[in-house]
């Protein structure tokens, strides 16, 4: 540790304040494009979260990118795998979000929450 | 082959045959009256199978199901054909060009298939699959006749649905205290119970029986439900629909939990489990019993009548003496006898004139004479006078009360008989004496088939007040079958220690009062045959122009003085209960505010109470 | 043998195949969807007595867990395969007549890619995979609410999207934390090594899971986004969210509850949880007056009364929601598809403009009636024998508690039969006329048929259907463990 904070604090803290603000986004604000950002924000704390899991201090990417690279050295290649997948899934459902967005304003003509509920009790 | 299996499949094939020629109402009628006169024979011939016992091929937790023959459910299984029977040949004529006819014998054919299954099943499950059955097609009966018929419906299945969630709550906690269905094992284990639990699970299954036999705080639903459906229906369901609830009743107090278990759940000295459920049955003779006064239809003040006749039932089985126990088993019988023939009266009428108003009718007398007669035997059985069947059951039940003790109940008897007479004298009164309106001059006798059920049910009524004997010979099996003391009885009446009846005796009695009566009636020579225009009242002379109707507002008076009692508490509860209803949903329903960020909020908030809750637990 | 993989894969790749066609094949893609459906249902029917044997492990890729993917097909799996297969199979037939316009190949496309993520979920022994095949699910559900395009069915799926992502990203957190403490993704495994983590961390791990599923599955509060979504979407969809996808979701929460996480003290809070759940679906369904509206809360509230039959902690229990989630699914679709053909009838979401349509429509009308009979447990219907199951299990546990629960869940099937009858008689009424309304066509009919002859005939074969139910819930019950998986 030396006295100095480690990385893993750094990461998981720096995740939990990303969810945090997103999903505080979410809930406050009342335009949906602001909302579809404060997921993708919180999406990304998730991200960073998982690619911490895996991260061991002082090794490199799992990539045979030189020789004469042991896999002891290397970080734990599965969670990069994993926030590859993430990163895409949260691509994708972004984009679909604001395309549902888009096509919700041309029939309600806007984006305030508070005035789409033609569905509620 | 069991009979049990013949009356059941004979009865499924009846409803799917009329499911199958629901397009032709000549094939149904006659099918149903096949279907019917195959029941009532398959009945009545059940006695020499009695003790047996028949599994269905088919196990639910591991527990065979089935039926049995009792001398119980073979006395509830002859009335139910035989009523039905009578209904089917009334209705042949009665039902020919009524609207919305064409699932008329569906359901009731339907209805007695559901009864049959519910009175003759030797478990609890097949006891609920066939109540429910009963329930829905008793809702499905309700539901067709009038405009306001699916209305009342409606709010008998509300009563009825809260009714079967009971009795499947009751029916699993037998199951998982008992570890079976089946009666007889319940009745062998019922001592081992904890007294608090017997009084529980006694309680579910009364209560809930209590909602299909009208019992006095939930019966509001049985009046409007009974009164707005065909004529016939409202025969078949006064007459034998609600007696399955006391069927119910019989059989959990007396065949599963039995007397001794019952006289245990004492609460103070005589306040006892039984005395409650006493208290209940006499507020259920004396106050539907005075609403009845109130009514203007004759079909509405007989279902009134319906629901008060079920409390001098209930209290003859509360008193838990044999003489009271028996009179209220008789009166099952007797009722269902006398208030079929009423009912059949009124809907001869309703055939002939379209109206069961009281207000409307009057004079019918020497126009429909059968009618009045088959009315006059009628109500003198439901007021309880001899030389009819209602009278033995009723004075059974008195003695008991007296005998056992109970003399506030026996006060609410008589009082309750009393508001009978008066309110049948209004019916009869309304319907075949007085003026006859102009517009049913031309007004004719109903035709054999609907004179026939009511003949049939003349005889019964007459027959079973003078040989009361031929029935208690059964209702003796009853009881002893039921491990109950047997009431002593010949054909006449009963012999027992404190006391003996013979009907032949108060008949003839009966009949020679009548007889002096109408010496001194012929030896008054002063008599003159009038038309009923050459009349006069208060100065004027009548004539057709003049509407002067004696029958409207008949008791005008007497309502003014019983008017300060009418709380309607029943009434305000009922609409308390479905006004919170409806106020819980529309607040529940607020929930889903629509709005997209009060949602995450609450995905939010459920996430950290969870958290806190869960930390407490783990 | 089949290979249980085919269950994914054929849809997956029926999928792209008709998005890859659609240009020439035009509407005629949704045949090929037909066959990829009559495939799957043939597969999980070969599956299903392979599997009651002994669980089929397929190694995908070759690399052996816990390192590799895998899928771990137990009867659960079998038995839910067949659900979600003959149930897919069935609303497809019915959506041939349903859905209309040109360019139906995007329907069909995202309806299989729904199937993959429902049988994904099911099947897929990997933590992680589970996610995917969660976002797979989700992510053609929301495209599907929306898919008529119209305002309404916009402003859901916006709704669903925006929850879903909040409970996905809610779940990768779980997956996250997963891997961080007990270095491993795979379900058996984890259920090994789960008990060895510190507590407070097992408690997050275990909150972030259910919540993150629980809005998948309408547990409430975490439902909100349901009454909406399933009410707006086109029928058949609706059928099938409400007929089998939150129920694959739930099962998943107690799969994990149960059989990985083996956390079963939380269970009493779970079945406080799903009365909470069944009181507001059935008091929140009470008043409403639109159709879907109604089916979609009723939904809620039988979701509750699976979930409280699911957390009673007994065999008995598992076995009787199991049953229930059976019954659902045949019953509601039954309602949701019925239902579709009315709205298009009539052209109307309100139940006030069906009086009397039961002269004009009669026979969806009766399948209507048998549907809510067997959603209220009358018996004879198959959901006597599955709300007799469930009471029975929870009075057997002989808690005060539990017995206290069984009344709440009595008074919601009151609450619940009252809003349903006023429905059919409304539909009855004598005195109605709803106009010039055809009948439903026959294909949708026979697809309703097929849902009722379940219902009708479930009590014929009950027996068969409570031994695989309870091996179902013998699995459940069961930790699972490495060595007993490979």
């Amino acid at each position: 540790m030396n006295g100095v904070l480690s990385i893993s604090t750094v990461l998981n803290f720096g995740s939990a304040g990303l969810i945090v603000l997103g999903l505080y986004i979410v809930f406050t604000q009342k335009n949906l494009i602001k909302m579809v950002i404060g997921i993708d924000l919180a999406e990304t704390g998730v991200n960073v979260l998982l690619v911490s899991t895996g991260y061991i201090k002082g090794n490199t990417a799992p990539i045979f990118s030189k020789t004469g690279l042991q896999v002891s050295s290397m970080v734990d290649p599965v969670p990069q795998a994993l926030v590859l997948t993430s990163i895409v899934i949260g691509f994708g459902v972004s984009a679909l979000a604001l395309a549902m967005i888009i096509k919700l304003y041309e029939k309600t003509g806007t984006l305030d929450t508070s005035k789409i509920r033609g569905l509620k009790w | 082959m069991s009979i049990v299996w013949i009356l059941l499949n004979i009865a499924l094939a009846g409803v799917v045959l009329n499911v199958l020629f629901s397009k032709s109402k000549i094939v149904q009628k006659y099918v149903s009256l096949l279907v019917f006169a195959g029941l009532t024979y398959f009945s009545f011939i059940m006695y020499s199978q009695v003790g047996e016992h028949f599994d269905f091929p088919l196990q639910i937790a591991g527990q065979s199901i089935g039926f049995t023959i009792t001398w119980l459910n073979y006395y509830f299984g002859i009335m139910i054909t035989g009523i039905s029977l009578l209904t089917v040949i009334f209705s042949l004529k009665y039902m020919e060009g009524k609207d919305g006819s064409t699932n008329y014998y569906t359901v009731l054919t339907l209805k007695t298939f559901g009864m049959l299954g519910v009175i003759f099943s030797s478990d609890l499950i097949t006891f609920f699959v066939f109540w429910e059955i009963m329930s829905w097609s008793t809702f499905a009966l309700m539901s067709t006749g009038g405009k306001e018929a699916p209305k009342s419906a409606f709010k008998y299945f509300v009563f009825a649905i809260t009714a079967s969630m009971i009795l499947m709550a009751g029916v699993v906690l037998s199951y998982s205290l008992f570890g079976s269905f089946d009666f007889t094992v319940i009745h062998g284990k019922i001592g081992t119970l904890s007294l608090s639990m017997t009084g529980f699970l006694l309680s579910i299954f009364i209560v809930s029986f209590s909602v299909e036999s009208a019992v006095f705080p939930v019966h509001s639903w049985l009046p409007d439900g009974y009164s707005n459906t065909f004529t016939t229906f409202t025969a078949y369901l006064s007459g034998i629909s609600t007696r399955i609830g006391i069927y119910g009743i019989i059989l959990f107090l007396f065949g599963i939990f039995g007397m001794q278990t019952i006289d245990k759940l004492s609460i103070i000295g005589k306040i006892n489990f039984r005395y409650i459920f006493g208290v209940f049955a006499a507020l259920t003779m004396v106050v539907p019993t005075f609403t009845a006064l109130y009514q203007h239809d004759a079909k509405k003040l007989i279902a009134w009548h319906s629901v008060g006749q079920g409390g001098y039932m209930l209290i003859g089985l509360a008193s838990g003496s044999a003489l009271g126990i028996a009179g209220g088993m008789f009166h099952v019988l007797n009722h269902m006898a006398y208030v079929v023939l009423i009912v059949f009266a009124i809907a001869s009428v309703e055939h002939r004139t379209g109206t069961t108003n009281l207000n409307k009718l009057g004079g019918l007398i020497k126009k429909m004479p059968v009618s009045y007669l088959a009315l006059l035997f009628g109500i003198i059985g439901l007021a309880g006078l001899p030389p009819m069947n209602g009278f033995v059951s009723k004075w059974f039940i008195y003695r008991a009360l007296i005998l056992g003790g109970y003399p506030f109940l026996a006060i609410a008897a008589v009082i309750g008989t009393l508001g009978t007479i008066l309110s049948v004298y209004k019916l009869i009164h309304n319907m075949f004496l007085g003026q006859l309106p102009e517009r049913y001059n031309n007004v004719k006798e109903v035709g054999f088939s609907m004179q026939l059920p009511m003949w049939i049910l003349m005889i019964v009524v007459l027959g079973l007040g003078i040989f009361p004997g031929v029935a208690m010979g059964l209702i003796a099996k009853i009881q002893i079958s039921l491990g109950l003391a047997a009431v002593p009885y010949s054909l006449h009446g009963i012999q027992t220690a404190s006391g003996q009846l013979n009907m032949m005796v108060v008949g003839a009695l009966f009949m020679g009062g009548l007889l002096v009566a109408w010496i001194i009636y012929l030896l008054g020579s002063r008599r003159k045959h009038i038309s009923q225009y050459n009349n006069y009242a208060a100065g004027n002379f009548l004539d057709k122009n003049v509407a002067y109707n004696f029958n409207y507002e008949f008791y005008a008076a007497m309502e003014h003085v019983i008017d300060p009692y009418r709380k309607k508490i029943i009434q305000r509860t009922e609409q308390g209960i479905a006004g919170l209803t409806d106020a819980v949903s529309e607040y529940v329903r607020r929930i889903y505010t629509g709005m997209i960020n009060t949602y995450g909020i609450y995905v939010i908030t459920a996430f950290i109470v969870t958290i806190i809750i869960l930390k407490e637990l783990i | 043998m089949v290979n249980p993989i085919l269950l994914i894969i054929v849809p997956l790749g029926t999928a792209f195949l008709i998005s890859l066609t659609a240009s020439f094949l035009k509407n005629s893609t949704k045949y090929l969807a037909l066959l990829a459906m009559i495939a799957n249902v043939w597969v999980s029917i070969k599956l299903l007595p392979a599997v009651m044997q002994h669980p089929i492990n397929v190694v995908i890729a070759g690399v052996k867990p816990p390192l590799g993917i895998n899928l771990f097909v137990g009867p659960l799996g079998a038995v839910f395969s067949i659900l979600i297969s003959a149930a897919g199979l069935l609303i497809l037939l019915y959506s041939f007549k349903y859905i209309e316009g040109d360019s139906q190949h995007k329907y069909y496309t995202l309806f299989l890619l729904l199937i993959t993520g429902s049988h994904g979920m099911i099947l897929t022994g990997d933590v992680f995979n589970l996610f995917v095949f969660f976002e797979i699910l989700a992510i053609s559900s929301y495209i599907l609410v929306g898919y008529e395009g119209k305002r309404n069915g916009l402003e859901a799926a916006v709704k669903y999207l925006i929850l879903g992502s909040i409970g996905s990203i809610l779940i990768l957190v779980a997956v996250a934390l997963i891997y961080q403490e007990a270095g491993t993704l795979n379900m058996a495994d984890l259920a090994d090594k789960f008990g060895m983590i510190d507590p407070s961390k097992r408690l997050m791990i275990l909150v972030f899971f259910i919540t993150g599923m629980g809005v998948e599955a309408a547990v409430f509060p975490l439902n909100s986004w349901l009454p909406d979504a399933h009410s707006s979407a086109p029928s058949s969809i609706s059928a099938m969210l409400s007929g089998f996808v939150i129920e694959v979701a739930l099962i998943i929460i107690v799969k994990f509850v149960y059989s990985i996480f083996a956390m079963t003290e939380i269970l009493g809070f779970l079945s406080l949880v799903a009365v909470i759940t069944l009181l507001v679906g059935e008091f929140a369904a009470y008043k409403q007056s639109n159709i879907k509206r109604v089916l979609a809360y009723s939904s809620i509230g039988q979701i509750g009364l699976i979930l409280f039959a699911m957390s009673l902690n007994s065999t008995d229990g598992l076995n009787a929601g199991l049953m229930q989630i059976i019954n659902h699914t045949a019953s509601k679709s039954i309602l949701f598809l019925v239902a579709g053909f009315l709205i298009v009838r009539t052209g109307s979401y309100q139940i006030s403009d069906y009086r009397g349509i039961a002269k004009k429509m009669p026979v969806s009308a009766f399948f209507f009636v048998v549907g809510v009979l067997s959603l209220l447990g009358v018996p004879p219907f198959f959901g006597f024998f599955s709300k007799l199951s469930v009471v029975m299990a929870a009075l057997h546990t002989g808690s005060v508690f539990n017995t206290v629960m069984v009344f709440l869940v009595l008074l919601g099937t009151i609450i619940e039969s009252i809003y349903f009858l006023r429905i059919i008689q409304i539909m009855y009424n004598r005195e109605g006329d709803v106009g010039s309304v055809k009948e439903a066509p026959f294909l949708p009919l026979l697809a309703i048929a097929a849902f009722t002859v379940v219902i009708l005939a479930g009590f014929l074969v009950l027996p068969q259907i409570t031994g695989y139910t309870g091996s179902v819930a013998s699995e459940i019950v069961r930790k699972m463990q490495m060595a007993q998986v490979f």
